[in-house]
């Protein structure tokens, strides 16, 4: 075997070697499925409020952060100020601190200090209520969205901008007319990902708004109480929704980009 | 007419430093310049895209310093023309009309005219990425022109389009200037591009507008080291001034001597008996007198003939460029070594007749003339 002929294979053998353990790592959940108690469970009230819970504080946490993260990423993307890539770097830390991390920061945040308070007894209330998961998908998933969307607008190209510019366009209609219609694909993409990273969301969810059933029980705080009473045929299910929906989040997102690829 | 007075502009580290430009009604002017001389940074200044940091744009006699893009009434064709890719071309070309609030009636018949006047008719229903480079060039200029600008400015548009075409979109834009009689104020690196296009050219280097003038002026006596650099001179020579005798100069230069007639361009104030001066002569102008086989024609004790040697010759369209040292000169002692950043002494243009002519063999010795009223000084600036 030539030299070529070994280096190929070596790549091509790990590639899969880890293809074939994610596969045996989705396939070991079938094993567990009670196929016959499956529609029962699936549309038990526990599972139907978690699932339904999760698809609002998901929906409302990441249509909020798009419309938080469209004029911040814009503004990174096409502006230049003193500091930016300071706060550049700020947006950034919710993507990489343990969300744990980011739930407590919030408990602390919105019990120890006398704006939190204030927003905890006269505004609304967030911990251990579900306006705590939604603050917590929120904060978590709006990093996100801020830098796949930066990314987004970096990818069109200002020529355009300043083209429209010159034929009469004040900026806002530039954003209107050139900059979001060249961009929507990456938008679309931007806010199914930020969906499905809210749904799959835990770690802050908890620590914020507790895993208390049928109350702040969103998908992924099943699957956590499930195990916790040694349900895993529940479990199991729930794991199920979550990967069916991150498989068609996925799929979606391939297709969008492919179309903006071949634009 | 597009008038610039001591333009300031600053971003990040790089200055456009007093620029000053005059270019008149249904002028063609390029702006001449290398990568990262400021060409861009000036056209988008006057487009607005840019905020000056001190200086007046005027458009037409009206001072549009302060105002947005969207207010100067511009028309820009960027590099690889920019049409909007989720749109047709109608209604690329459309979009200007819109943005005015033109009714769809009125909106109708301008891109029905437009599209006569340049061709464009058949293609009004069809995606930009479906066109040619030359049907893009059409589009993007039916876009710009349907707004009546003040001003049509032109950012490299064919800086990444192959020769051939290029050459047929000169033309093109070159009879539609001649039609439509805008003012164009266009950018370029290509001097074959400025020259056929442009009936003024100005030179950018370094943030700062170093000369404007007719095309002829500007590529037949550039006024400084750097303009002669970006006119594509490489005859960039340093020498010394010995005396000023009437209408001429004599200058020392290297062991020899030579006479440079003053032109009405060349500026002596200044200049006294010792004074270091540089001085050119494009390829083109200088001749060879004969070769030392030949014999009959070689004569190297004439005055402004140079003995030299042609080190190599290569083809240039249908001519030759010559490579040529001159005899005597060491190696640390080159003419013009530091100022035209070249291992020959100076090189000469020819035609193919002339070359085959004078009968050339590698390493030949020759005697170039360099006639004095070709000759011009250059300043340092």
């Amino acid at each position: 075997m030539n030299k070529n002929g070994l280096f190929g294979v070596v790549f091509l053998a790990t590639l899969l070697v880890s293809v074939f353990v994610f596969l045996l790592l989705i396939f070991s959940i079938f094993k567990y499925i009670d196929w016959y108690h499956f529609l029962k469970i699936l549309f038990s009230k526990e599972i139907l409020f978690a699932l339904k819970l999760s698809l609002l504080t998901s929906s409302v946490a990441s249509i909020s952060a798009m419309l938080f993260a469209l004029p911040v990423s814009y503004a990174l993307s096409r502006f230049s100020f003193p500091g930016k890539d300071i706060i550049d770097t700020i947006f950034d830390v919710p993507i990489i601190l343990s969300p744990i991390a980011i739930g407590a920061i919030l408990i602390i945040f919105l019990n120890n200090t006398s704006i939190g308070a204030f927003i905890e007894n006269k505004l609304l209330r967030f911990t251990f209520e579900i306006p705590g998961i939604i603050l917590a998908q929120f904060i978590v998933v709006s990093a996100l969205a801020i830098r796949l969307l930066k990314s987004t607008f970096d990818s069109v190209d200002v020529r355009y901008e300043k083209v429209i510019r010159t034929l009469g366009a004040t900026r806002f209609q530039t954003l209107l007319h050139v900059t979001i219609p060249m961009a929507k694909h990456g938008i679309f993409a931007a806010f199914v990902i930020t969906w499905a990273r809210a749904m799959g969301e835990f770690g802050a969810t908890v620590t914020l708004a507790g895993a208390t059933t049928m109350k702040t029980e969103t998908l992924p705080v099943a699957i956590f109480l499930s195990f916790a009473r040694a349900d895993v045929q529940q479990a199991m299910i729930v794991i199920l929704i979550l990967l069916l929906l991150s498989v068609m989040v996925l799929l979606v997102v391939r297709r969008v980009t492919k179309e903006l690829v071949a634009w | 007419m597009v008038k610039i007075d001591n333009l300031y502009v600053k971003v990040g580290n790089f200055q456009l430093k007093g620029i000053n430009l005059r270019v008149e009604k249904g002028q063609y002017c390029t702006i001449l310049g290398p990568t990262g001389s400021g060409k861009t940074l000036l056209l988008e200044s006057i487009a607005g895209l840019i905020t000056s940091e001190k200086g007046r744009i005027f458009l037409n006699g009206k001072d549009v310093s302060k105002a947005p893009p969207e207010k100067r009434n511009i028309g820009y064709l960027p590099q690889d023309y920019a049409l909007f890719p989720f749109m047709d071309v109608r209604k690329n070309i459309a979009i200007g009309l819109k943005l005015r609030g033109i009714s769809e009636h009125v909106m109708e018949e301008r891109i029905g005219e437009i599209s006569f006047e340049l061709n464009i008719g058949h293609l009004l229903d069809r995606m930009p990425d479906s066109l040619s480079g030359g049907e893009k060039q059409r589009v993007a200029l039916a876009r710009a022109l349907i707004i009546d600008p003040e001003v049509l400015l032109l950012d490299e548009p064919y800086s990444s389009i192959d020769t051939n075409l290029k050459h047929s979109l000169w033309w093109f834009i070159k009879r539609l200037h001649r039609r439509i009689g805008k003012t164009i104020v266009h950018i370029t690196h290509d001097l074959e591009e400025a020259r056929i296009l442009s009936d003024k050219v100005g030179i950018i280097a370094d943030g700062r507008l170093i000369q404007e003038g007719s095309s002829d002026e500007v590529f037949g006596r550039p006024r400084t080291v750097k303009a002669a650099r970006v006119v594509g001179i490489n005859n960039i020579f340093a020498g010394e001034l010995v005396a000023v005798e009437k209408g001429s100069l004599l200058l020392k230069w290297g062991d020899r001597r030579i006479n440079l007639a003053i032109g009405e361009n060349d500026s002596i104030s200044g200049l006294k008996p010792g004074s270091r001066v540089k001085f050119s002569i494009r390829a083109e102008e200088i001749e060879i007198m004969g070769t030392e086989k030949s014999g009959n024609v070689f004569q190297p004790g004439k005055e402004n003939s140079v003995k030299s040697v042609v080190t190599e010759y290569v083809p240039y369209g249908l001519g030759y460029i010559l490579y040529c040292n001159i005899v005597g000169n060491a190696d640390n002692d080159r003419c013009m070594k530091g100022w035209n950043k070249h291992d020959y002494d100076f090189e000469i243009r020819m035609s193919k007749e002339r070359f085959n002519g004078i009968n050339l063999s590698p390493d030949s010795t020759v005697t170039a003339y360099f006639p004095p009223q070709r000759l011009f000084l250059l300043n340092d600036e």
